[in-house]
């Protein structure tokens, strides 16, 4: 019996080519069954990272992890470093994605709220410090420096709206004073630049517009707006107008990424761009946002065997890989930075099965570590564990804006 | 001479195209993985985003082990399922094959022979 069972395993007195034709068989139908089946191991609980109401568990192990580095010193300093080392971008965007996720949180969390906003304060003024005392450069890529800026003074609109962004949103959860002047002086700059702009826009780096940016300065004017009772939005929907008429990409239907100052179309649409300004876009024309979402999932969203992820440009559209985008998965054409914010996008507009899809991928591709109540991905880096922490929060501050502003009516 | 290996030297002298051949390569994807988990190379993993897990872009080393573990991590995820499902198939289809039954058959009918002349008995008929 057990020689017989050896003989078996061994495939022995088997002639090679028998050997060959059965294994190759035997192969083909094993990955045809296990194929299918990979994705049921790794699809998590969508409702351990989205709750409708209070904080999903995977979103306070995620939080815990940024908590902890922005309260000890040295893993903060190591994090950074280590994201500085390849953008300087990442470092400021980083601080961006986790204020507002800590500002939504300390929405669903009131109990909570003096624990997040005290972190949150601390990031703000060390953001501002650092941009004050550095210069604008230190939070932009070594490029900066080699073009000269067509609007003098420089500025740049990616500082601007991140750093109004994080300020309206702390003032959201709860008024301070200081931040008060902080905010009018970065709207009115804002709205200055891009009205200065021979195409309505405003430079992040020297002669390239961000579509991201701008609509990031839009959410940023729109919060303001309901906070201090100016109204920029006839600006706002001018702007809009202006951009689906002149800044989109006719193939698609979609906002392209970026522009020259004179408004030369350079990159087209951007996984790694389209999902974020769908999202902020929904403070500013709710059916248009929606709209441009859909035709962002229409051509990005990919799904294979039950996992999904986000293309960085349509099939309509060749780009190429750069520091935006991530490192891109040839064949699949999978990249990390466009499906890190499709998380954003399928959260904004409550699309579950994306989200299970692209959780399926992030628990499969990811590495997650699961470590003393904190969750990090180590393929990730903090920003774009703090883009997920967002994701998964995201909501109870742009109805807050909302509601303001029926109320303010 | 395979046939005279025992243990793990068996194991891992199988031919590659036989059930036991499909298992051996299976446990050794698993063995490397959980060596690379172990000693912790999960977190070079950090070079898939474009981020150099030591901050030094020029770190090539780290970004290697990196592109190591995940290798590994996607054999022990989709090869090693694999391989084990093809060696249970593999199996099968070596026990099913028409050689092999009529060779058992052959040998059945000889035992069953030579145990009849054994006790002076008429060999049973095969249903």
């Amino acid at each position: 019996m057990r020689a017989d069972l050896r003989e078996l395993l061994l495939a022995a007195n088997v002639p090679l080519w028998r050997r060959l034709l059965y294994g190759l068989l035997s192969l083909l139908v094993a990955t045809a069954i296990w194929f299918p089946c990979v994705h049921v191991f790794f699809r998590p609980r969508v409702q351990d990272y989205f709750a409708p109401t209070g904080v999903a568990p995977q979103s306070r192990a995620l939080a815990a992890r940024h908590l902890e580095f922005w309260t000890r010193p040295e893993l903060k300093a190591q994090e950074i470093a280590k994201m500085r080392g390849s953008n300087a971008e990442w470092d400021f965007m980083g601080r961006t994605f986790l204020v507002l996720a800590l500002a939504n949180m300390s929405l669903r969390e009131p109990e909570r709220k003096e624990q997040y906003l005290q972190i949150v304060d601390q990031i703000i003024d060390e953001t501002v410090r650092l941009e004050t005392k550095e210069g604008m450069y230190f939070f932009l890529m070594d490029y900066a420096r080699s073009g000269r800026y067509l609007g003098q003074p420089p500025r740049s609109l990616f500082l601007d709206g991140e750093i109004a962004l994080m300020l309206g949103a702390r003032r959201l959860v709860q008024e301070r004073a200081d931040y008060r002047p902080q905010l009018a002086a970065r709207v009115k700059v804002m709205v200055e630049y891009m009205g200065k702009g021979p195409a309505g826009c405003a430079e992040s780096y020297p002669d390239e517009c961000w579509m991201f940016d701008h609509s990031v300065a839009l959410a940023a004017m729109r919060i303001a707006d309901v906070l201090d009772g100016s109204d920029h939005s006839a600006f706002a929907a001018k702007w809009l107008q202006a951009a689906r008429a002149k800044l989109t990409d006719k193939k698609t239907g979609l906002l392209i990424s970026s522009c020259t100052y004179h408004g030369e179309h350079c990159d087209g649409p951007e996984g790694s761009t389209i999902f974020m300004v769908a999202h902020c876009l929904q403070l500013v024309d709710e059916d248009f946002a929606r709209d441009q979402y859909e035709r962002a999932k229409k051509e990005l969203r990919c799904e294979i065997l039950g996992f999904g992820y986000a293309r960085e440009w349509p099939v309509s559209w060749k780009g190429a890989q750069d520091i935006d985008s991530g490192p891109i998965i040839p064949i699949v054409g999978a990249s990390a930075g466009a499906s890190g914010l499709a998380f954003v996008g399928a959260s904004s507009f409550h699309d579950e099965t994306y989200l299970a899809e692209l959780l399926t991928t992030l628990h499969l591709g990811a590495f997650p570590v699961q470590r003393g109540g904190t969750l990090k991905f180590c393929a990730s880096n903090q920003v774009g564990d703090a883009v997920l922490l967002y994701a998964t929060v995201l909501g109870p501050l742009w109805q807050k804006v909302r509601e303001k502003e029926q109320h303010g009516r | 001479m395979d046939a005279e290996r025992t243990g793990w030297r068996a194991v891992l002298h199988a031919p590659v195209f036989s059930p036991q051949g499909f298992l051996a390569r299976a446990a050794l994807i698993v063995f490397v993985f959980l060596l690379c988990h172990l000693v912790g190379l999960r977190e070079h993993t950090s070079i898939i985003c474009g981020t150099s897990p030591s901050g030094d872009t020029a770190d090539r080393w780290s970004a290697a082990l990196g592109v190591l573990y995940a290798l590994f991590w996607f054999a022990f995820v989709l090869g090693v399922p694999i391989l084990v499902l093809a060696a249970g198939v593999f199996a099968a289809l070596l026990k099913l094959r028409p050689g092999r039954a009529a060779r058992s058959n052959a040998e059945g009918q000889a035992g069953e022979a030579a145990l009849s002349a054994d006790s002076g008995a008429a060999p049973a008929q095969k249903a």
